[in-house]
């Protein structure tokens, strides 16, 4: 018995070595971010670097959120969002009742079709977007961009969750049926209440996807008014002019902050929705 | 497994023409018509042309394979890229597998901290690819105030080159890769060992077998096609990446980090070759069809099992 | 019956006119605009932000996309309190204007290459500043503003003679260049007594400072046109050259290839000896330097002119004028000629009607060009004058002793050849160059490569 608990000593010893290297690999580097977020110049270049900066002064912040455009590419990004974010719900609610509820012809295909454009890299499609919108007079055109945000997610926003639906009971549609409800009033009345933790995993991965998006913005956008955070970033990193680390520092943490925000808070609704869209469907 | 309550049974009312499918789909496929399918055809389309971006006129030719094939500079850029997401997607599903295991086995032994190490690993899903590039470009800063520098140095490593030494550059590019992508790996991998039920690992433990033996014969069969999907997924987020190498290299130094996405753009946005950039576009979407087969046959074994 | 037909008339014809309006913009305002009068005095509060410059209820719309490091989101405190100025003026002046501003991002080929599209697509923006050495692949697109120049007053035949070669075709004024820059080399004038003047002297150099634990010599050596733009002095002063009479790469040319090739081999023995680091290679363009070089750890950098205006933001001037001293660009052996890349950057109007035309180089003029402007303007950037009228005139050029130095590096200036294939040989030098300083091509071996990719591109 004693051999028992010596040995459960032992692996727990282990996992918390692990643990802590685990805990080291990842969170380092965003410390490390937030350390520079906080030096002065002549602190960048201490060698070897201090760990901590000497005071914490928020004067960096200061100077990219009043002079770099920040606040400007995040509110570009709230906007796109809440565009994409409603606008992917209002498309793929209705599909997923019809791919949940419905048997059809070819119903297999077009599932299986919605799940292809998911591989698809967005680069192939930006492509063709640009000359598409140039002609159109719709490149720096915020709805246009909206609309890609919006067909990017909605392959697998779709398929994960149908995976939601489809564990709704039929007999509750039945039930509806027979109270007379229409099918639409069966979707939104019954169905959607219970999908309801579904729709919000859904949201936070749409969040989390259009949040990160790169590719079509980089492309689809050439004037800096209508960049969000993703490129506005790159476009501080790579700008003409003198821009120093610590007040990239800053604008990165600033980027960063938002969705860890939203992370960190909603930390269990994350794991059930990353997890039942791929693995349970 | 609802789907196959559903196909199994009838729906209880006749399906008529106007209560059918289409309408509920009908913006749907609209979107993907308009966004997908479209210009998948317009980006194979120019793949055959010389067009420029500089001109309105084009011909159509199979120059663009021709020259792309030729070009010894291409295969650099695919050994790059294959190199770039065998390695990153080997090491995401490998640690992304021993952290959920750690977790699942600390959450079992009611250890302390299995919460914390959960979040702080998922933490940079929820970074962009282009910040996560920029973040560790101040890591790999090679002068003596760069950290990473600084520690090396610590433990007797001098004159360590990172991202400036061709050698070194992929593989740091591939390292901040895994700490982007592994966040994925572990959460399916843990998802998958909620599913194991537990009466298969107690019937484990009566048959006395040690730990070594449950995770190789019990556990593993049981998540492989978890870890299946895993690494389908990681290869095809990899293979696609494009926003973490712009602001970690560029593609640099020389082209020891370009990767097939980023050679395509710079192809059309840089030397305004519109079919030849579209040509390594399609070479793109090529590799992505085959991952998607292999997606789907492993999705189909799953339905199976 | 006869109402009736002309109520069907009138009807239709209203509507295929909306309908022409809907389907673009351009033909639209160009309509209308005919009829407007800019001096008109409009109502609304008068704006002065990165997104309009003007009165709101201007009639008359204006876009204008400027260089970002030249424009109202530049973070150089300078030269936007100048623009704003100047904006302010001339917004004040045109009541019925209001100028709408193009931020673009700050990669500047990407920008170059987004807008060659839209002007092959016929919506580029009014006014737009076109780095000068993509800009002849802009000029059939260009419209002529002679005309404007003339009543403004600015002398167009004035322009130095290369300038005037690229930017006057069929004696129509087709671009207004506004800025030169040259390039030098930029040293500690408290540690280095005479700068080095050849490639080897500059090693020679670079490695005594070394020995005092400091940066012997930096340089651009990531991917962008800076790194090979710097170093093309060094290329040119051997007589080389990179394109032919008719256009085409030069380089298979023994004496060019030699060139080259001696190029890339200082720049491996300034590796190898340890004078620079390899960590140029994370330099993708000048700024990237500033900071190492305001750190006081490096003797000698090789940059464009507009380091000292930059420098003086960055450390102070008298800290700078204190310490930095600079000198011509190295020549690759002794006896030659020291040369280097002269750039800069133009203004191109794209506007297709008659008012809009006039208005945006009327703006671009009164900006950047005119006597007036220039001389606030180029002494922000430190760049010099495009005119003999400007370069005499301007007293700075007289008595601030870094422009009147950068001013005698102009007379022995080249520009970069003026021709598309330049942009792929820039490109694949660019990537050699890295290959060269990570030591994993020769420079032999970097030279083949640049020819072959070149040859292969066409």
């Amino acid at each position: 018995m004693a051999s028992r608990t010596r040995q459960k000593r032992i692996t727990a010893a282990g996992l918390y070595l692990f643990y802590a290297v685990i805990i080291l690999f990842f969170l380092f580097p965003l410390l490390w971010v937030l350390s520079l977020s906080f030096k002065t110049m002549p602190e960048l270049f201490y060698v070897p670097p201090k760990i901590l900066p000497e005071h914490f002064s928020f004067e960096n912040y200061e100077q990219v959120l009043w002079r770099n455009n920040i606040l400007r590419y995040l509110s570009n990004s709230f906007k796109l969002e809440v565009v994409t974010i409603v606008g992917t719900l209002l498309i793929i609610i209705p599909a997923t009742f019809a791919l949940s509820r419905f048997r059809f012809k070819g119903q297999h295909s077009i599932q299986f079709g919605i799940l292809t454009f998911q591989m698809i890299s967005p680069l192939v499609i930006a492509i063709p977007l640009y000359r598409y919108f140039s002609k159109m007079h719709l490149l720096n055109n915020f709805w246009a961009l909206a609309f890609v945000y919006i067909a990017l997610n909605i392959p697998f926003s779709c398929w994960s969750l149908k995976g939601y639906m489809d564990t709704i009971p039929l007999s509750i549609d039945e039930a509806g049926t027979i109270d007379g409800c229409t099918k639409m009033q069966v979707l939104v009345k019954l169905l959607l209440p219970l999908i309801g933790p579904g729709i919000v995993s859904v949201i936070i991965l749409i969040f989390v996807r259009a949040w990160s998006q790169f590719i079509i913005p980089y492309i689809l956008l050439s004037d800096q008014k209508l960049f969000p955070i993703s490129v506005g970033l790159v476009n501080l990193q790579s700008t003409g002019e003198t821009i120093s680390t610590h007040f990239l520092a800053a604008g990165c943490v600033i980027g960063i902050l938002p969705t860890l925000l939203v992370f960190i808070v909603l930390q269990r609704f994350i794991v059930s929705a990353l997890t039942a869209g791929a693995v349970k469907e | 497994m609802r789907n196959t309550d559903v196909s199994g049974k009838p729906l209880p009312r006749k399906v008529s023409c106007s209560h059918g499918p289409i309408p509920w789909l009908l913006p749907l496929l609209v979107v993907l018509v308009l966004a997908f399918i479209y210009p998948t055809i317009e980006v194979i389309r120019y793949s055959f042309t010389d067009a420029n971006l500089a001109k309105k006129t084009y011909t159509y030719t199979l120059k663009s394979y021709r020259t792309i094939f030729s070009n010894p500079s291409t295969y650099i850029i695919l050994r790059n890229t294959f190199s770039f997401v065998f390695f990153s997607v080997v090491f995401q599903t490998l640690l992304g597998f021993l952290i959920a295991l750690a977790v699942d086995k600390g959450e079992q032994m009611h250890l302390h901290g299995t919460v914390l190490v959960r979040v702080v690993t998922l933490l940079s899903w929820a970074i962009p690819g282009s910040i996560i590039g920029v973040v560790w470009t101040f890591l790999y800063n090679e002068t003596g105030s760069g950290i990473l520098v600084a520690l090396l140095a610590k433990v007797g490593i001098t004159k360590v080159t990172f991202l400036t030494n061709p050698k070194h550059a992929l593989a740091c590019a591939i390292v901040a890769n895994i700490w982007r992508g592994t966040a994925q790996s572990m959460i399916l991998t843990y998802a998958g060992l909620k599913t194991i039920p537990s009466d298969q690992i107690e019937a484990g433990n009566i048959d006395g077998a040690n730990s070594w033996q449950r995770l190789i014969h019990i556990i593993v069969p049981a998540i492989m096609t978890v870890i299946g999907t895993n690494i389908i997924l990681n290869t095809i987020n990899t293979f696609n990446t494009f926003d973490m190498i712009v602001s970690l290299t560029g593609g640099g130094p020389g082209r020891a980090t370009e990767v097939l996405a980023l050679t395509s753009y710079n192809t059309i946005f840089s030397s305004r070759m519109l079919g030849r950039g579209s040509a390594y576009a399609v070479i793109l979407l090529f590799i992505n069809s085959l991952m998607a087969i292999g997606y789907f046959a492993v999705l189909k074994h799953r339905e199976k099992s | 019956m006869k109402k009736y037909v002309m109520a069907t008339v009138l009807a239709m014809v209203t509507a295929g006119f909306l309908f022409a309006n809907g389907g673009s913009e351009k033909p639209a305002a160009s309509a209308k605009s005919s009829t407007l009068d800019p001096y008109k005095q409009a109502g609304g509060n008068f704006v002065l932000t990165t997104d309009m410059i003007g009165y709101e209820n201007a009639e008359i719309e204006l876009t204008w996309q400027p260089n970002p490091s030249q424009s109202l989101t530049s973070t150089m405190q300078g030269r936007v309190d100048d623009l704003k100025a100047k904006l302010e003026k001339w917004t004040k002046a045109h009541p019925n204007v209001k100028i709408v501003p193009l931020g673009t991002t700050s990669n500047i080929n990407d920008n170059m290459a987004k807008l060659q599209i839209s002007v092959v697509e016929g919506n580029a923006p009014d006014l737009v500043a076109v780095d000068s050495f993509v800009m002849p692949q802009f000029l059939e697109y260009a419209q002529d503003i002679s005309d404007v120049a003339k009543e403004q007053g600015f002398d167009y035949n004035d322009y130095f003679p290369y300038i005037k070669e690229q930017v006057i075709q069929d004696g129509q004024l087709k671009a207004l260049w506004y800025t030169t820059d040259v390039r030098a080399l930029f040293y500690r004038k408290d540690w280095i007594q005479t700068p080095p003047t050849t490639a080897d002297e500059l090693i020679a150099e670079g490695k005594k400072q070394a020995a005092q634990g400091r940066t012997g010599f930096i340089f651009v050596g990531g991917r962008g046109e800076g790194s090979v733009n710097n170093l093309w002095g060094m290329f040119w002063c051997q007589g080389a050259q990179l394109v032919d009479k008719d256009g085409n790469m030069a380089l298979e040319d023994p004496k060019n290839k030699q060139a080259l090739t001696n190029l890339f081999a200082f720049v491996k023995k300034a590796v190898d000896e340890g004078v620079s680091p390899t960590t140029v290679i994370n330099y993708p363009r000048d700024s990237a330097m500033f900071g190492d070089a305001a750190a006081g750890n490096v003797a000698m950098f090789l940059a464009n002119t507009s380091a000292i205006g930059h420098l003086r933001e960055i450390m102070g001037e008298d800290e700078f004028n204190a310490k930095w001293g600079m000198a011509p660009t190295p020549v690759m052996h002794a006896g030659e000629t020291s040369t280097c890349s002269a750039g800069g950057w133009t203004n191109l109007v794209f506007a297709k009607d008659d008012l809009h035309r006039r208005l945006a180089a009327d703006l671009a003029i009164n900006l950047y060009s005119s006597d007036e402007a220039a001389y606030s303007w180029n002494k922000l950037e430190s760049a010099l004058p495009c005119t003999n009228k400007q370069f005499d005139s301007f007293d700075y050029l007289q008595t601030d002793p870094y422009f009147v130095t950068e001013k005698g590096y102009l007379q022995t200036a080249s520009t970069r050849p003026a021709v598309a294939i330049y942009s792929t040989i820039s490109t694949e030098c660019q990537v050699a160059l890295g290959s060269v300083i990570s030591g994993s091509l020769t420079p032999v071996q970097a030279v083949d490569q640049v020819i072959a990719n070149v040859k292969n591109s066409l």
